[in-house]
């Protein structure tokens, strides 16, 4: 049995309240599904004094559709956005992404503000402080759970590197960015919004001293909303995992007329760059290998990073060639 | 320790109040506090699916939910599942012999009536993507999702489709 560690909660039932609590409390945890909060917690990932827990607020839930497009409260549970008929006329890439999350059961709890604000994964440290005590000794200590940050210093993705390369699992995320989708973030000083592709720093460590830090967003932010343009065309999602249920990705494809977005091979998704500007008359082996040549997956997932690499080539093609038989294009 | 906090929830229809502590999980309450085993302690990080319980009818895991979350909520575990009778789906479950251990068999009985709940003739495909939410690793999966099959056709007034025989004396 794996123990919660103890802490205080707080269960504000509205915005502002919220938003109060969340700048007095910079170092709490927000609690919403709880899906990837609560294991870490149980595997000593996080000890955290206070814990926030947000579900109560009626202004960060529900869908709604105009002309300006689409807003999808922070606090949408990934089943509704699967059951929204509206999505899934609008944006089909997103609801396929939503069902592609875990499983039936874990998408009734998670919500999409969760899947953006995801926490990054490694096979080293996404395990139990059982585990991961037996791999660095007496280093291992809690307070981080990272054998890298820990003063043994031990990392076995990254030895000489300084970064952390764990990988960013939101399966939402990829299509949200090739369809312009906006974080709306609220503190006690405002509300502004910013591109989702703009919240991911360069290393997938929480606190990592002289690099940019995992979440571009202030420690007194809450995530409130996602708000997505009214799309234009199709987005297509594809995802490579061991099992078609539970898993996290280990690599993520999406494709529209947009571009193209990897994930799960590094500590932020990564657009392909250097291809041509739409992907209506791409040359589709030319747009794989320059994602082949552009993706660098290192170790974090059991399954070989050479394989994952060589996947890269497959999953554009294949999300390009189906991209195009949902534009109406023969090839 | 935290302040503990009052919780005031139903439970198989039941009201129930009770003193908790903050970081404690719903399956910890249900099997420790309140004596309720039938929801199972299985990898305990929300992967297996043997914890599911429903809430306000949507299958949730428990371990992974804390026990603060359900005040005001509806909760049903497998001891609230059937009446004086086992429903169509255990029924049919004991019928294909579809739990050999029994460990997961009580999420997803639980899965399987909130789906039927909510689509009254799911396709095979929607069946066997709600059995990915629990982990069976006696089984291979093919009496349960016969056991489902079977579960939806007489549901639906159709008739039964037996247990495929396993044993040669069957035949």
């Amino acid at each position: 049995m794996l123990p919660l560690p103890d802490f205080d909660l707080h269960r504000p039932q509205t915005l502002p309240e919220a938003l109060r609590l969340r700048a007095a409390l910079p170092k709490a945890r927000i609690l919403a599904g709880g899906t990837d909060l609560i294991p870490s917690m149980k595997q000593g990932l996080f000890t955290p004094q206070d814990v926030l827990h947000i579900a109560g607020l009626a202004e960060l839930k529900g869908i709604t559709v105009n002309a300006d497009g689409i807003r999808v409260g922070a606090l949408t549970s990934l089943t509704e956005m699967r059951r929204d008929a509206r999505l899934a006329t609008l944006v089909p890439g997103l609801v396929a992404a939503c069902k592609s999350v875990a499983t039936p059961t874990l998408q009734n709890m998670a919500t999409l503000g969760g899947n953006l604000l995801l926490d990054t994964r490694c096979r080293f440290y996404n395990q139990s402080q059982f585990w991961r005590e037996a791999l660095g000794g007496a280093n291992a200590k809690p307070a981080t759970g990272c054998l890298k940050c820990d003063s043994a210093g031990i990392c076995h993705i990254a030895p000489k590197g300084k970064g952390c390369y764990a990988a960013h699992s939101a399966d939402t995320v990829p299509t949200l960015i090739l369809l312009g989708a906006q974080a709306e973030l609220a503190s006690v000083r405002g509300t502004r919004r910013l591109a989702v592709e703009a919240l991911y720093g360069e290393d997938g460590r929480e606190a990592a001293p002289d690099r940019s830090p995992r979440l571009l967003i202030a420690g007194d932010e809450v995530l409130v909303a996602v708000h997505i343009p009214t799309p234009t065309g199709p987005t297509v999602h594809r995802k490579v995992r061991a099992r078609a249920a539970i898993d996290y990705p280990m690599l993520l494809v999406a494709a529209s007329a947009e571009g193209v977005v990897l994930s799960s091979l590094g500590p932020r998704p990564q657009r392909v760059t250097g291809i041509q500007d739409s992907m209506l008359d791409a040359d589709i082996d030319a747009v794989a290998q320059a994602a082949f040549s552009q993706a660098f997956p290192l170790a974090t997932h059991v399954w070989a990073s050479t394989w994952r690499k060589k996947m890269v080539r497959v999953e554009v093609r294949r999300a390009l060639a189906e991209l195009a038989t949902l534009n109406g294009d023969p090839r | 320790m935290a302040d503990p906090i009052i919780l005031r929830c139903r439970l198989n229809g039941t009201p129930k109040t009770e003193l908790i502590a903050p970081n404690r999980s719903l399956l910890d309450f249900l099997r420790e506090d309140l004596g309720y085993t039938g929801s199972k302690h299985g990898c305990d990080v929300g992967d297996c699916g043997a914890c599911t319980v429903r809430i306000d009818g949507a299958p949730t895991l428990s371990c992974i939910t804390l026990a603060a979350s359900v005040e005001g909520k509806s909760l049903q575990t497998i001891e609230g599942v059937a009446g004086s009778e086992p429903t169509l789906v255990q029924q049919c479950f004991h019928e294909h012999v579809a739990a050999q251990c029994g460990y997961c068999t009580p999420g997803i009985v639980l899965v399987l009536e909130a789906l039927f709940e909510e689509q009254a003739d799911p396709s095979e495909e929607a069946i066997a993507e709600v059995l990915g939410s629990n982990i069976c690793r006696c089984t291979g999966y093919t009496k349960i999702l016969s056991a489902a099959i079977d579960a939806r056709e007489r549901r639906n007034g159709r008739p039964a489709k037996p247990p495929t025989p396993t044993f040669a004396r069957d035949l």
